[in-house]
C-alpha cells in the first residue's frame, strides 16, 4: 500500500473528535440502509443471488473501460488499459472462481463424517478500499457481499472517492434491479477519519474489510470487531540460476509495470545468482529497462524515497518510468518500461530495499544461494511479511527452501508477482483484491480474501455411529478334549508356561502328548502368582533362547496374561510395559501404540485351567506391580492369544474356592459387559448367554466338582462371557476389585464378589452424572439388568422390581458359593480399610475398566461403593433407587 | 381497562398498504394482531413499513401481535431488531 494512505490514515484509530450530530445521523442511515438489506437479504436462496451476481458481473464488464478511466483520472496513477483488465478480472475471474459454489445455505455435505457445513451471512461489512485498485477493488468486493448475502457499507480512500462512488452506484443499481434488497450498498460521501472511526465501532457493523495501508489495518484491529485487514508488501524475487531468464526478465516486466506497479505484490527487489546477473541484467536492457548508473541511483533513491521517513513517495506512486525518469533528470529512451537500480544491502542506508509502487527496481547480486536467501529474508522482513515473495528457479530443493524461510502467503513460483498473487490467472490461486498478510502482516488470514471470509459457515454435526467391532481369536476349540487339536499346529520349539502346581496335576503331559510329533518342548515353570515383570523377564530369556515358535499357556487367566506379555516382549524387545499400561479413556485414540507390524515370532496358544478369566481370548493383560501395590491392566487387540483351547479336563481339579473365585469373576465379566456403554448386539449374545450358563451350572461345578456337563459349561461360560468383554469391556467393579485386590491381596474373583450387588445397584440408579457415550441412546443400564432377569426367569412386573430381583439372586449366589458377605468378614480392620481408601479410589479412577461404564463414577461415589463393600450387602437391593425415572 | 382485540390481514403483496392501513387502527384501547401467515418473504420496503408501523405503535402504546409469521419473515424481523416491538403469536 501506499504512503499517502499511510499518511492519511495512519491516525484512524484515535480520531481528534467524533463525527457532528448531522453527520451521526447521516452514518446512521447508511448502517439502517445496510441492516435492512441484510435482514432480507437472508430471505434469498442460491438461484437468487446467482442470478443477481450474474448480472453484476455482466455489468462490471461493460462498465469496466469506464471505471478505469474514472480512476485513473481521479487518482492520476496507474495505466488505464491495465485498470480495464484489473475492472474485468474482478468481474470475470472471480464469476469463474464463486459461479458453481454454494453459499446458501447447504454449502457442503461431508457424509463420511457425518457433517453438513452451511452458510450464515455476516451481515453488515464496513469496507475501506485503496487508491490503487480502487474500482476493481469495489467491484470484486460488490460481487462477493452479493454471493455471500452480505450489505455493504463502503469507504474509498478520498482520492479515489468518486470513481469508488461510480463504482458501488453501478454494481447496486444492477443487483437491485435484479432482486437484491435496496440499500445492500452504500458509499460513504467524502469520508472523513471520524466516519471510518465511527462506522467501525458500529454495533451493527459485522465485520471490518480493510484493504489499505498499515492505518487502516490497525485501526481495523483495534476497533474490537472481527475484520480483515490486508496491508503493504515488500516482495522479494529470487532469480535463482536454474530459473529461466527469458520467462523470468519478461514476467517481472509485465508485473512490474502491470498498472505502472501499483499491486502491492509486484516485485521490488530481485536477488540474482552472480553466474546469470550480467546476463540478466542485459536481458533486462533489451526488453526495455534502463540501467541506473550508481550516479542515477543516488540521484533515484533521494527522489523517490522521503528520507525522513524511509518510505517511498507518494507522487511517484503509479507513475510511468519515463515521467519518473524525467522527474529525477535521468535520461532515458523514451520507451523505457523500468528503472532498475543495484542495491547492495537492505534496509534504510539502502533505500531502494523498501516497497515501490512503481516501476522502480532494485536488483542484488548474489555470490551465493545462502547469500541470495539471507538478502530474500530482509527484504521480506523490510515491510513485506506475510505478503507475497517469487522465485524462478528449476531446483525444487531451492524452490522448497525458499518458501520455508520467507514468510509470505504467496509464494509465487515461476510467473509474474501481482498477477500471479491476484490467482487465477497464472496459477490455480483463489482469485482476489485482497491478500491476507497473516500475522506477520497484522492480520487474522493469509489467504487470498474470498467468498469464504465473507461467510459464517455453521457446522451441523449429526451423531456418529462410531464402528464397533467384534474381535475374538480367530480358532477357539472347546468341550471335552479339545486339546488333541493341538497336534495340527506345527512347531518345532515350544515353550509351555505354566506353575507348579499344573505339572503335579498332569496337566502338562497331557498336553505334552498331543503336540505336534518332532516338536522340542521346553516348559517353563514359573511360580505361582499373579503375573511380576520379574517373572515374564525370565520367561523371555527362555523363549528367547530357545528361539521358540510357540507358546502354549497353560493355567488360570495369570499364566496366560504371563504368557501374552512375554510374547510380546519377545517380539518387540523394546516394548516399555510402564509406558504401554498409560492412562486412556478411549482404546482407539490412546497416546501410546503398541508395536506395530512386529515379526510374529511365536503362535500362543492358550489353554486355561481355570473358569473365569477368560484370557484365552481377551486382549487384556493384567501385570502386578509389586513394589507399588498395584495391577497395570495391558489392552490391545495384538495381545490376543492366537488360539484358544477350552478343554474341560483341565479344570476338573479345581478346588472349591477356585471354582467360585473364577465363576463369580466370569458372572461380573458378563453383567459388566452386558451393561456396558460399548455393549453390542453381538457381546450382549455372548454376555446374556454367559449369564445364563452361570446361574444354571455355577453351583452345581461348585458343589460336585466332578460333574462333567457343569464344568464344561462353566468353562464355556468363561470362554464367552470374555467374548463378550473383549469388545464391550468391563466396568466400575473390576476398577474396584482391582484397586482393592492388589491392596488387600485378596484374590480377583472374591474381590469381584465383594463389590458385585452394590455395583449392580448403583449403575440400576438414575446416574448422578451420565457418562458421554456415542454408542448408546438414553439410559438403558436398568433395562439392560431387567433382561437378564427376564432371562433367567425371576419374575417381577417392573424396571424396579426385575433389578432388585437379579440383584438377590446374585446375592444368593454368592451366598451359596461361601463368598464373606462383607471385606469386614475378611478380617480387614476399619482403620486400616480406612487408611487404604484414598489410595485405592485414585487407584479405582486410574482403572480403565470403568471408561466403558454406564454411569460416570465421581471420586465420592467410588469411597460409598468401598464402604458399602466394606458395611456388606444385604442393603444393595434397596439402594436401587427408582430407576424407570430414567 | 377494557381491551379487545382487532386482528386484520397483511397481504404478501401489500405489505406496506395494508400496514399504512393498520396505523388507523391504532388506539390505546385495542389490542391490535396482524395477520402475516400470507407473507413468506419481506423485501426492504415491507421491513421499513414494519419498522415505521412499530414506531407509530409505541407511540400510540398499542399492543401488536404478528400472527403465523413464517421463521424466515420472523429471522428477517430478529435481524433488522424488530421482534421487540411485537409480540409473535402462531
Ligand atoms: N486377561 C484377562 O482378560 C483377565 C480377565 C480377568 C482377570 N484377569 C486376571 O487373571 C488373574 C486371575 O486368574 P485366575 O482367576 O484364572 O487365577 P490364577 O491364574 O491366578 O490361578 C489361581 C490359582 O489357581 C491355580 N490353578 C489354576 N488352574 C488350576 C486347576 N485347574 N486346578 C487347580 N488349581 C489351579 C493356580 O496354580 C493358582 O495358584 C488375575 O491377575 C486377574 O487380574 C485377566
Ligand atoms: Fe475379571
Amino acid at each position: 500500500m501506499i504512503a499517502t494512505e499511510r499518511k492519511e490514515r495512519a491516525q484512524l484509530p484515535l480520531p481528534a473528535e467524533g463525527p457532528s450530530a448531522e453527520r451521526i445521523a447521516y452514518l446512521e442511515s447508511l448502517v439502517s440502509q445496510a441492516r435492512i438489506a441484510a435482514a432480507v437479504f437472508t430471505q434469498f436462496t442460491q438461484e437468487d443471488v446467482d442470478r443477481i451476481v450474474k448480472a453484476m458481473v455482466l455489468a462490471g464488464l461493460e462498465q469496466a473501460q469506464h471505471l478505469a478511466r474514472l480512476a485513473v483520472e481521479e487518482t492520476r496513477l496507474g495505466v488505464m488499459e491495465d485498470k480495464v483488465i484489473k475492472n474485468m478480472v474482478a468481474c470475470e475471474f472471480v464469476y469463474n472462481h464463486i459461479k458453481d459454489k454454494r453459499t446458501v445455505g447447504v454449502i457442503r455435505d461431508i457424509p463420511e463424517r457425518n457433517v453438513l457445513e452451511m452458510a450464515e451471512p455476516i451481515g453488515v461489512l464496513f469496507s475501506l478500499t485503496p487508491i490503487t485498485n480502487p474500482t476493481s477493488t469495489v467491484l470484486f468486493k460488490c460481487i462477493v457481499a452479493i454471493k455471500t448475502r452480505n450489505a455493504v457499507i463502503f469507504s474509498p480512500h478520498p482520492k479515489a472517492w468518486r470513481c469508488c462512488a461510480e463504482a458501488v452506484r453501478i454494481m447496486r443499481e444492477t443487483a437491485v434491479k435484479h432482486g437484491a434488497p435496496e440499500g445492500v450498498f452504500t458509499c460513504v460521501e467524502s469520508p472523513t477519519l471520524p466516519d471510518n472511526a465511527y462506522l467501525m465501532h458500529h454495533k451493527d457493523v459485522g465485520l471490518i474489510d480493510a484493504t489499505g495501508g498499515p492505518g487502516v489495518v490497525t485501526a481495523a484491529y483495534s476497533s474490537g470487531k472481527p475484520a480483515l485487514g490486508v496491508g503493504p508488501g515488500n516482495t522479494p524475487v529470487y532469480l535463482e540460476k536454474t530459473g529461466d531468464l527469458n520467462t523470468a526478465i519478461v514476467d517481472i516486466i509485465i508485473s512490474k509495470t502491470f498498472d505502472n506497479g501499483t499491486i502491492c505484490a509486484s516485485e521490488q527487489t530481485v536477488v540474482i545468482d552472480d553466474e546469470t546477473y550480467d546476463a540478466a541484467l542485459q536481458k533486462f536492457a533489451e526488453l526495455g529497462a534502463h540501467l541506473c548508473n550508481e550516479k542515477e541511483t543516488k540521484l533515484l533513491e533521494r527522489t523517490v524515497i522521503d528520507p525522513q521517513t524511509g518510505f517511498m513517495q507518494p507522487m511517484a506512486v503509479g507513475q510511468k518510468a519515463t515521467d519518473i525518469a524525467r522527474f529525477v533528470g535521468l535520461s532515458v529512451k523514451p520507451n523505457t518500461k523500468l528503472l532498475i537500480a543495484e542495491i547492495h544491502g537492505v534496509g534504510r542506508e539502502h533505500p531502494l530495499s523498501v516497497e515501490k509502487l512503481f516501476p522502480v527496481l532494485a536488483v542484488y547480486r548474489a555470490k551465493s544461494v545462502s547469500e541470495a536467501l539471507k538478502t530474500c529474508i530482509d527484504v521480506n522482513h523490510a515491510g513485506g511479511l506475510g505478503h507475497t515473495a517469487v522465485i524462478f528457479s528449476r531446483n525444487e530443493q531451492v524452490i522448497r527452501e525458499f518458501g520455508n524461510l520467507i514468510n509470505a502467503g504467496r509464494i509465487i513460483v515461476n510467473s509474474p508477482g501481482a498477477i500471479g498473487a491476484l490467482g487465477a490467472v497464472y496459477n490455480d490461486l483463489v482469485p482476489t483484491f485482497s491478500f491476507g498478510c497473516g500475522t506477520g502482516g497484522g492480520n487474522s488470514t493469509t489467504d487470498n480474501v474470498n467468498i469464504q471470509h465473507y461467510l459464517n459457515i455453521k457446522r451441523v454435526a449429526r451423531r456418529t455411529q462410531n464402528h464397533m467391532w467384534f474381535r475374538v481369536p480367530n480358532q477357539i476349540f472347546f468341550n471335552m478334549n479339545a486339546v488333541e487339536n493341538l497336534s495340527q499346529f506345527p512347531s518345532e520349539t515350544t515353550i509351555i508356561v505354566t506353575n507348579p502346581a499344573l505339572e503335579q496335576f498332569g496337566h502338562v503331559d497331557i498336553v505334552r502328548r498331543h503336540m505336534c510329533p518332532k516338536t522340542h518342548v521346553h516348559v517353563c515353570i514359573i511360580p505361582d502368582a499373579e503375573p511380576e515383570v520379574k517373572v515374564i523377564e525370565q520367561g523371555v530369556e527362555a523363549l528367547n533362547f530357545y528361539q521358540a515358535d510357540q507358546i502354549i499357556a497353560l493355567g488360570g487367566g495369570s499364566m496366560i496374561d504371563a504368557a501374552k506379555i512375554m510374547k510380546l516382549k519377545y517380539e518387540s524387545p523394546e516394548a516399555d510395559l510402564e509406558e504401554l499400561a498409560a492412562p486412556f479413556l478411549d482404546l482407539r485414540k490412546r497416546v501410546i501404540e503398541y508395536p506395530k507390524g512386529r515379526a510374529q515370532r511365536a503362535r500362543l496358544v492358550a489353554i486355561p485351567t481355570t473358569s473365569g478369566t477368560g484370557s484365552e481370548v481377551t486382549p487384556f493383560a493384567v501385570l502386578t506391580d509389586k513394589d507399588r501395590g498395584r495391577k497395570v491392566t495391558l489392552a490391545d487387540y495384538s495381545l490376543t492369544p492366537d488360539v484358544a483351547i477350552v478343554d474341560p479336563q483341565f479344570v476338573m481339579s479345581m478346588p472349591k474356592g477356585l471354582t467360585a473365585d473364577t465363576g463369580i469373576d466370569c458372572l461380573t465379566h458378563a453383567l459388566e459387559a452386558g451393561v456396558s456403554n460399548y455393549a453390542s448386539a453381538y457381546t450382549d449374545a455372548n454376555a446374556m448367554q454367559a449369564i445364563r450358563l452361570v446361574f444354571k451350572y455355577l453351583p452345581t461345578a461348585f458343589a460336585h466338582p466332578h460333574d462333567e456337563e457343569a464344568r464344561c459349561m462353566m468353562h464355556n461360560a468363561a470362554c464367552i462371557a470374555a467374548m463378550a468383554f473383549s469388545n464391550a469391556s468391563v466396568g466400575v467393579n473390576h476398577a474396584l476389585a482391582h484397586a482393592f485386590g492388589a491392596r488387600f491381596h485378596v484374590s480377583h474373583g472374591k474381590a469381584n464378589a465383594l463389590m458385585l450387588p452394590h455395583v449392580m445397584a448403583y449403575n440400576a440408579a438414575v446416574p448422578t452424572k451420565f457418562m458421554p457415550s456415542p454408542y448408546t441412546k438414553g439410559y438403558i443400564a436398568h433395562k439392560k439388568y431387567a433382561t437378564v432377569a427376564d432371562l433367567l426367569g425371576l419374575g417381577g412386573q417392573t424396571l424396579q422390581e426385575k433389578v432388585e430381583k437379579l440383584i438377590a439372586a446374585t446375592e444368593q449366589l454368592l451366598d451359596q458359593l461361601g463368598f464373606p458377605r462383607s471385606i469386614a468378614e475378611l478380617g480387614i480392620p476399619r482403620d486400616e480399610f480406612e487408611r487404604a481408601i484414598p489410595e485405592m479410589v485414585k487407584a479405582a479412577f486410574d482403572d480403565p475398566s470403568w471408561r466403558s461404564n454406564p454411569r460416570m463414577p465421581l471420586m465420592q461415589e467410588l469411597v460409598e461403593l468401598f464402604w458399602k463393600a466394606y458395611e456388606g450387602r444385604g442393603t444393595a437391593r434397596l439402594a436401587a433407587v427408582q430407576p424407570q425415572a430414567v | 381497562m377494557e381491551t379487545n382485540t382487532l386482528c386484520l390481514k397483511i397481504d404478501a403483496n401489500n405489505v406496506i398498504a395494508d400496514l399504512k392501513q393498520a396505523e388507523e387502527s391504532l388506539d390505546a384501547r385495542q389490542e391490535l394482531a396482524l395477520d402475516f401467515s400470507g407473507v413468506t418473504r419481506i423485501d426492504s420496503p415491507g421491513l421499513q413499513a414494519v419498522q415505521r408501523f412499530g414506531h407509530r405503535a409505541e407511540d400510540k402504546k398499542t399492543k401488536v401481535a404478528l400472527r403465523g409469521v413464517s421463521v424466515n419473515v420472523y429471522k428477517t424481523l430478529k435481524l433488522a431488531r424488530l421482534t421487540s416491538r411485537f409480540s409473535f403469536e402462531n
